[in-house]
């Protein structure tokens, strides 16, 4: 960086520090607690942004590893290699919030859910980039490979981070149980049918009328028909009003949706208000995280990117 | 103390003053990092100036010299008076 755009770089530095100050500030005391989860639902300021911060972190890698590869510029492998530790870090960082969230609202910290078992799938083809990288003595050659691997490993983040989770579904992720308008369609199931939800296997055992309330008898099992227990969710077809029972150990509810010939429409639900993203001050406070962490990975990307490249520069003059 | 903080009213404090405490001390962290990193970039590259430098001057006191150089040295004692 020249020496003109110094006060300039420190004084964007000085901003990110306070607004990463303020953002911390406002997701406990300004973001009004998600209603039903308690304040469990304040971790999302920090897990949507660093879940969103890695896919970008992994598309800047790919973009200079494609560079060098076009260039053979070995600051491009520096860009490239900084841009997938950032990654890493920042995918780790999204599974640990995501994790101590769903030992909350789940009951354990690891359901192989899709999300989450497609984020580890993301984190250990990263991690293997690592190693080849450190299996390799020859730099041009480590350069090359990496650069080449990086370009695959990237072909598959979108994939593993937006397709296959959406492949479902039923899944527990907030994508789909919180957000309105999400695509959580449940699933219908007849007599005797059994099906998913999330992590947890349903089966409808049967379903009773009295009125205009009907009243589906359904037995849940957690992994490996742990907890194996019934629910009786109930919904009135005049007035559409519904009782949700929750699932043992965990504070999502099984609801009961429609009713027709084709069977009974079941359906996992979150607790409490599912109208936050409505909430101004939860997208403010969303916003202005989101904006804070890329501030931090930029700053933190440019010290990386400025260290390999002087260690590759003493590595020369050892070398010389 | 342990029932203090388990009042809903006071954990929100402790929990945002933990967080506070864990962003201020890695801010300051990078504060540092960066600070040591402009340190090392500013020791590295005058190293490297250093020795391009003289290798340079060595370079030229070797070569004879060419009109074009001549005119460069011109220009350049021009430009620092």
């Amino acid at each position: 960086m020249t020496e003109r755009l110094q006060p300039i770089a420190t004084a964007a530095k000085w901003l990110v520090t306070l607004w990463m100050l303020l953002v911390v500030i406002a997701m406990f005391v300004w973001v009004p607690a998600y209603e039903g989860l308690g304040n469990t639902g304040r971790i999302i300021m920090v897990h949507v942004p660093t879940a969103w911060l890695s896919t970008f972190a992994f598309a800047i890698a790919a973009w200079y590893s494609l560079m060098f590869l076009r260039r053979r510029d070995a600051r491009d492998d520096d860009r490239a290699l900084a841009a997938t530790e950032l990654g890493f870090l920042f995918s780790i960082l999204a599974t640990v919030t995501g994790s101590m969230f769903a030992k909350v609202i789940w009951g354990s910290y690891w359901n192989w859910e899709p999300r989450e078992t497609s984020i580890l799938i993301l984190l250990l083809i990263y991690g293997a980039y690592f190693a080849l990288r450190s299996a390799i003595e020859d730099a041009e050659r480590r350069r090359q490979l990496a650069a080449v691997y990086a370009l695959f490993a990237f072909a598959t983040a979108p994939l593993l981070t937006f397709v296959v989770p959406r492949l479902y579904d039923t899944t527990l992720h907030p994508n789909c149980a919180f957000l309105p308008g999400s695509k959580c369609n449940g699933i219908t199931l007849k007599q005797n049918g059994v099906g998913a939800l999330g992590d947890r296997r349903v089966q409808l055992l049967d379903v009773q009328r009295s009125g205009d309330t009907v009243t589906a008898n359904v037995e849940v099992s957690g992994v490996g028909f742990s907890n194996v227990t019934t629910l009786q969710p109930t919904l009135n077809v005049a007035t559409g009003e519904r009782v949700t029972p929750e699932f043992p150990e965990s504070r999502f509810m099984l609801a009961l949706q429609s009713v027709d010939d084709q069977g009974v429409r079941l359906n996992i639900q979150a607790p409490g208000n599912t109208s936050q993203r409505g909430n101004a001050r939860t997208t403010t406070t969303l916003m202005a995280s989101l904006l804070g962490f890329t501030g931090l990975f930029f700053w933190v990307y440019n010290l990386r990117t400025t260290l390999l490249r002087l260690r590759r520069r003493v590595e020369l003059q050892g070398l010389a | 103390m342990p029932g203090v903080i388990n009042d809903p009213a006071v954990a929100m404090y402790v929990a945002t003053a933990v967080a506070l405490v864990v962003m201020i001390g890695f801010l300051i962290y990078l504060w540092r990092m960066d600070r040591h990193v402009r340190e090392l970039r500013r020791l590295v590259e005058g190293q490297s100036a250093r020795a391009a430098g003289s290798s340079q001057t060595a370079r030229e006191a070797a070569e004879p010299l060419k009109p074009q150089r001549i005119d460069k040295e011109l220009s350049n004692g021009l430009d620092r008076r």
